[in-house]
């Protein structure tokens, strides 16, 4: 999101998102960041309860000992990853169909895929360090393994692309559809244990049956609420970031104009006729 | 440390340290913009009472 085109000067730019851009929207700006920061404290104090409830609260397994602890935070971090990924691949098909066809959009699907890429991340290393007492190996190319291990490359390919220069409507568009053709591996990745029995357990908790009950189930259902909460808060405060930095684009390209503008009227008056020199003073050229 | 003391402490530290950063880069925008908005001739930031110009001063 950092390239500069020729093309940003033209685009309408944003106001501050999240900020309260004009006079007259203070109130809605000020409720709204009120909001994010309530969810924001919401989301901590959850993980902190999540955290006390599961490493000290809750008693150890019959089959998996104390390493039922893990199982309070690895499957609500697997799940956000789900719904950062379909979030993504939402926003994505809200910018490719013509009559919802906004920038928005395309900035929403990138944050959402960042979190998605970070909450990946941390679903493998938690699975191995389960795994290694498990299993005896941090890692084994079971299919749910190997599926979600193709989901933080693919998505990792998807944030590059992202950053490819372009025209911002190019670069939205090819993204899009890299967000809608990387999450083709999210439902084989969910349904993987279902269609190749392996090595990983089927889901604790779906949407009919729970393997788990008492102060286990209500722990790791606060688990699952805090991660939500928490990828909320992240995710809209990625989508401001990146309105300030499509806002930052624009302002940047503008001032280096405005100079360049100023210099060559400035150089009218004591030149002779010709084209002006470009003066380096590094505001504009990114 | 157990693997499941291990396990709570990179999800955690991992987490905290994306949020800091996502924090710190949106101030740190901000405040890049409110300089241009300054620099920019005739610009809103010129008029006293705008310090981030046409951002406001807004919820961070």
């Amino acid at each position: 999101m950092s390239s500069t085109t020729a093309n940003a000067v033209a685009a309408p730019v944003p106001a501050a998102p999240g900020g309260a851009g004009r006079a007259g929207h203070q109130p809605r700006g000020a409720w709204r960041g009120r909001l994010v920061a309530a969810t924001g404290g919401a989301a901590l104090l959850g993980i902190a309860a999540t955290v006390w409830l599961g490493l000290w609260v809750t008693p150890p397994d019959v089959y998996m000992g104390n390493l039922v602890r893990l199982l309070y935070i690895h499957p609500p971090i697997a799940w956000v990853m789900y719904l950062a990924f379909g979030l993504a691949m939402l926003s994505s098909l809200g910018y490719l169909w013509p009559r919802t066809r906004d920038l928005r959009f395309d900035r929403l699907a990138g944050a959402a895929a960042e979190v998605g890429v970070v909450f990946t991340g941390l679903t493998l290393v938690t699975g191995s360090l389960w795994g290694r007492p498990t299993w005896g190996t941090y890692w084994t190319w079971d299919p749910l393994l190997t599926t979600t291990a193709l989901l933080f490359v693919l998505y990792l390919g998807y944030l590059a692309l992202r950053r490819v220069p372009g025209e911002p409507e190019a670069r939205a568009r090819r993204a899009a559809i890299g967000a809608v053709v990387a999450f083709v591996d999210v439902p084989i990745c969910y349904f993987s244990v279902y269609w190749w029995r392996s090595l990983h357990q089927l889901p604790s908790v779906t949407a009919g049956k729970s393997y788990i009950h008492g102060s286990m189930a209500w722990t790791m259902l606060l688990g699952f609420v805090s991660f939500t909460l928490a990828f909320v808060w992240l995710v809209v405060r990625r989508y401001r970031l990146a309105g300030l930095a499509q806002a930052e684009e624009a302002d940047g390209l503008a001032l280096a104009l405005a100079e360049r503008r100023a210099e060559g009227e400035a150089d009218a008056v004591g030149r002779p006729p010709g084209p002006a020199p470009l003066v380096e003073h590094g505001v504009g050229l990114r | 440390m157990t693997y499941v003391d291990a396990g709570y402490v990179v999800a955690l530290v991992a987490l905290a340290v994306y949020a800091l950063s996502l924090v710190g880069r949106e101030r740190a925008a901000r405040r890049r913009l409110g300089g241009q908005a300054a620099h920019r001739p005739g610009g809103p930031a010129a008029r006293p009472g705008r310090p981030g110009g046409r951002l406001g001063g807004g919820s961070r």
